[in-house]
């Protein structure tokens, strides 16, 4: 009598170790309370190269969550204050143990750059251009704007500066010191969205912020764990 | 043969309790083991600081304090009693900053002046207030500047009487601000504040980017933890500190300021 109450006892163990094994759901949204993050459209696929001139395609960043934002390297508004919230963010995830899972990726909306001002412009907002933890991607225009408006449905235009001088104080933009654009002495402007994106290992935009740089870095940072929990 | 059914029964009927105690704490392990790894997965290292955590109290967090001995930015004494019965976005703004204080005025304030003005509630139901938090280095003329070359009233004139932008001598805005608005300001410099820079940088907390004022000082210290912009209620009492607001959309702050009003939801 008593070996078959063991026994039993092992055998519900068992059952109930297998489905939680396989199918790890329901115990997951319990344990961790709000529901998973909705799909919000497939990220796009595109073949670009990165600010060391090195080509990446999008199917490299699948296994990882993706934080994606844009940047031009001659913004004079809001893309130094997107790189510094980028900075932060990667920060934050080193001290939770989850930079690993994570790939930050940036478009450069700007056709007049290229690799070697996009390295010039993440030096000199403190991001080390040889490490891989960012991929700034650039492309031929019809490309870059495939991926970022077509794909991402981010919209930007260039702007003359006189224009975009207008344009700044109704925007409520701060202008911020940029010595790449400076010295380019660029003859337009982008006008330009800064949203951020959060993809998950599997290509899906999984959350979207209207603002890089107001979007607290506590609420990327937990929708990057639940995804890294998750995997799906 | 139904004798042998009922001795079958029996056999399943003495494996029921232990497999259903079996699963039950197979269920409680599979527990046990999502959270813990919930809890290394995603663990906060210690003391990692929220980027803003708002926050507000339905009811008040203190009194705001006593704003006498300030001068406006046109020189004139300011009368605290103009801010009573108005709700006051209180901000603490260094004129000479490249930091976060043209971030805080231009891309929070003057995005929010706009939507209150919009709602017909600038400067009758909600004003603003700036505190110069480096009066060491600055003082009437700079403040003026700033509104105007910095946060750009440029064309139009900058509204003094509902966005005053107050200085005082140096003792008298470290009382304030410090011991009564509870705003931990630091002037720093050469080592202090590298240390300080190297330390935020490692919390990832610091403010990278670098605004353009042509006011700045170079070799003036720098102002930092300034951040904060404080809600004080049409009663006097403070209803709501923002941390670090360099980093909050306007539309945060205007939810507050309804939430405050009574308007929006506490």
């Amino acid at each position: 009598m008593r070996w078959k109450v063991v026994v039993g006892f092992a055998l519900g163990g068992l059952v109930v170790g297998l489905a939680l094994f396989w199918w790890p759901g329901p115990l997951a949204l319990a344990a961790s309370g709000p529901p998973p993050l909705p799909r919000l459209f497939r990220s796009p696929d595109y073949h670009l190269v990165n600010q060391l001139d090195q080509p990446v395609s999008s199917t490299a960043f699948l296994g990882k969550v993706q934080v994606v934002v844009v940047m031009d390297p001659y913004c004079t508004a809001l893309c130094p204050l997107t790189t510094s919230k980028v900075l932060n963010l990667e920060q934050t995830l080193k001290r939770r143990h989850l930079a690993d899972k994570v790939q930050f990726v940036s478009f450069d909306i700007n056709k007049l750059t290229g690799p070697r001002v996009m390295r010039n412009f993440l030096e000199q907002e403190g991001v080390n251009p040889n490490a891989h933890w960012l991929q700034y991607l650039t492309g031929s225009p019809a490309a870059i704007e495939k991926a970022v408006t077509t794909g991402y449905r981010i919209s930007y235009q260039g702007v003359s500066e006189a224009t975009l001088a207008k344009v700044l104080p109704s925007a409520f933009q701060a202008r911020m010191r940029n010595g790449v654009a400076e010295r380019a002495h660029a003859p337009f402007d982008i006008d330009h969205e800064d949203p951020l994106f959060v993809v998950d290992q599997h290509g899906w935009v999984r959350a979207l912020y209207g603002s890089a740089s107001t979007t607290p870095t506590q609420d990327v940072v937990s929708d990057v764990a639940r995804l890294v929990r998750s995997n799906r | 043969m139904s004798g042998g059914r009922e001795a079958g029964r029996r056999g399943w009927q003495r494996w029921l309790p232990g497999a259903a105690l079996g699963m039950l704490v197979g269920i409680a392990i599979g527990f046990a083991v999502s959270y813990v790894g919930k809890r290394v997965v995603g663990a906060p290292a210690s003391n990692v600081n929220a980027p803003s955590q708002v926050r507000f109290a339905a009811r008040n967090l203190g009194s705001a304090p006593n704003l006498s001995g300030f001068t406006d930015q046109l020189g004139r004494p300011f009368n605290p009693a103009s801010l009573k019965g108005k709700v006051v976005v209180t901000s603490f703004l260094d004129p000479l900053s490249t930091r976060v204080s043209p971030v805080i005025a231009v891309n929070l304030l003057m995005a929010l002046k706009s939507d209150l003005e919009d709602s017909g509630q600038f400067g009758k139901q909600v004003v603003f207030l700036s505190i110069d938090v480096d009066p060491q280095a600055s003082g009437p003329t700079d403040t003026a500047a700033f509104m105007k070359r910095v946060v750009g009233f440029g064309k139009t004139p900058a509204p003094v009487e509902d966005w005053p932008f107050l200085t005082a001598p140096p003792q008298r805005v470290s009382l304030v601000v410090r011991d009564g608005f509870r705003v931990p300001y630091q002037r720093l410099a050469g080592k202090a504040l590298a240390a300080y820079e190297a330390n935020r940088e490692a919390q990832g907390t610091y403010f990278h980017a670098q605004a353009w004022n042509p006011l700045a000082k170079p070799d003036e210290p720098t102002v930092v933890d300034n951040g904060e912009v404080v809600i004080i209620g049409p009663n006097g009492t403070i209803r709501a500190r923002v941390p670090r607001a360099y980093q909050v959309s306007h539309v945060t702050l205007m939810n507050i300021v309804e939430s405050v009003l009574g308007h929006g939801p506490t």
